[in-house]
């Protein structure tokens, strides 16, 4: 557990506190995570995927439960979304992990449409057909931005 | 199946974010197993996912890995009973935590009750034990009561009759027409007397018996009146108490008394050998 934490930890975090903009929040989403992990770690099926994506789809399903239940609606009313966003950034800055400097760079190959793409199936849980309604993009040209991006991040995997 | 067109649909993605349902993912994990390209595009998908996260990590506070830990293993003896349950329950939004604490809720509650129930269970007993021995001792006290109360009845009743024997003696005394004749011992029986009480207007007659020796069984003392030299039966009497005076045979007329002992139920006439007091009014 304490291994699963060290390397998984600082991902599982970000990417939660990407959803929920709050640290206070992010800590306690990946300590439900972390809890679940813990209690279900027989439901993982290694011959479906890796431990990680079991994990992220974990943290990321609680993280937007989150924002999405009333109480944390209310809760963000009263606070000044741009603190938060700067809360973010500055932590982003604070506590990046050096080995991901080069990952970092790399995304700045995306370009804008397809990071907002993943974003919003990343970070917000929407479906290439929802993002194609909401959007008003077509779905085969959501299809496409999304391989595209892909192609991109899977070839910093490759590296 | 076209394989490039199953790829490119974007369903494999949706499957790596985990936003298929049951059965879409469970088609996914088929198809992947039967096409090692979809199975390569699967890892390749999971990779650059991966890798986009790395980009965002966000190292935590360092005091939140304590207090993860603490929640995890401070709660570690009730880990091993929710696990088992909690593995069924996917769908399951409910956090870990509130099933163990509901776990600990209901623990306590039934070590209390079972607490409760060997207290009561002593109680029980022991206010049994208590009242056995009340029972007991009530029974104990009703019999002494009774006893006392038949003692109580006895002593009122000698006693009640004690009295009306001192009053008839002393009432048969200060009757003016009362005569006292102390009848004294002969030479036969020098101690023996005894006090005869004649009212000369009722003709009653009542004796006290001061001292006689005790009669034989078959025999009974007998009083006698004696008028113009002839006696007249005047009834048997026993040997009592030195206050009681026994009312006997009514005597109209007489000069005086004398006592013999005679065989049980009285003579006709005196035997005089047999004669132990004898007194003139």
């Amino acid at each position: 557990m304490e291994y699963l934490y060290e390397k998984y930890s600082a991902a599982v975090y970000g990417v939660v506190l990407r959803i929920v903009k709050s640290e206070d929040t992010a800590e306690e989403v990946l300590q439900d995570c972390l809890l679940r992990v813990w209690h279900k770690i027989n439901d993982y099926d290694k011959n479906k995927g890796k431990l990680f994506t079991w994990m992220i789809n974990i943290a990321r399903n609680l993280a937007i439960d989150k924002i999405r239940s009333k109480e944390y609606k209310s809760q963000l009313k009263s606070n000044d979304i741009d603190v938060n966003v700067s809360l973010v950034d500055k932590s982003y800055e604070e506590r990046f992990k050096p080995e991901y400097i080069g990952v970092r760079d790399m995304l700045d190959n995306l370009n804008n449409d397809q990071r907002s793409l993943i974003d919003l199936m990343y970070f917000k849980g929407y479906s290439q057909s929802e993002i194609s309604e909401e959007f008003g993009i077509p779905l085969g040209t959501v299809k496409t931005r999304v391989r595209s991006a892909m192609e991109k991040l899977r070839k910093l995997f490759v590296n | 199946l076209n394989i490039e067109e199953y790829i490119s649909s974007g369903i494999l993605e949706a499957y790596v974010l985990g936003q298929l349902d049951a059965i879409e993912s469970a088609k996914v994990d088929e198809i992947a197993r039967q096409y090692p390209l979809v199975r390569e595009e699967l890892n390749i998908i999971e990779s650059a996912f991966e890798n986009y996260a790395n980009a965002h990590a966000v190292a935590p506070a360092p005091d939140v890995k304590k207090k993860v830990f603490e929640k995890l293993f401070g709660e570690g003896t009730e880990i091993d009973n929710t696990i088992h349950s909690n593995f069924k329950e996917n769908k399951d939004t409910t956090p870990v935590i509130s099933i163990s604490s509901r776990n600990q809720f209901y623990k306590s509650l039934i070590a209390a009750s079972v607490t409760i129930a060997i207290i009561s269970l002593f109680a029980a007993f022991y206010f049994r034990h208590k009242w056995r021995l009340a029972e007991n001792s009530l029974v104990a006290l009703q019999q002494e009561n009774s006893t006392l109360a038949s003692t109580y009845n006895q002593v009122k009743y000698s006693s009640e009759q004690k009295i009306k024997d001192q009053e008839k003696l002393v009432s048969s005394l200060l009757d003016t027409n009362s005569r006292l004749i102390k009848l004294k011992g002969l030479p036969t029986s020098p101690n023996s007397n005894a006090l005869v009480v004649w009212n000369k207007s009722s003709k009653e007659v009542l004796i006290n018996v001061k001292s006689l020796p005790a009669a034989p069984s078959d025999q009974q003392y007998q009083l006698w009146a004696l008028d113009n030299g002839v006696p007249i039966d005047a009834g048997v009497f026993e040997v009592t108490d030195s206050l009681q005076l026994q009312k006997l045979k009514t005597i109209n007329s007489a000069q005086a008394f004398a006592v013999t002992l005679e065989k049980r139920g009285g003579s006709v006439s005196p035997t005089l050998s047999s004669m132990v007091v004898m007194g003139a009014i």
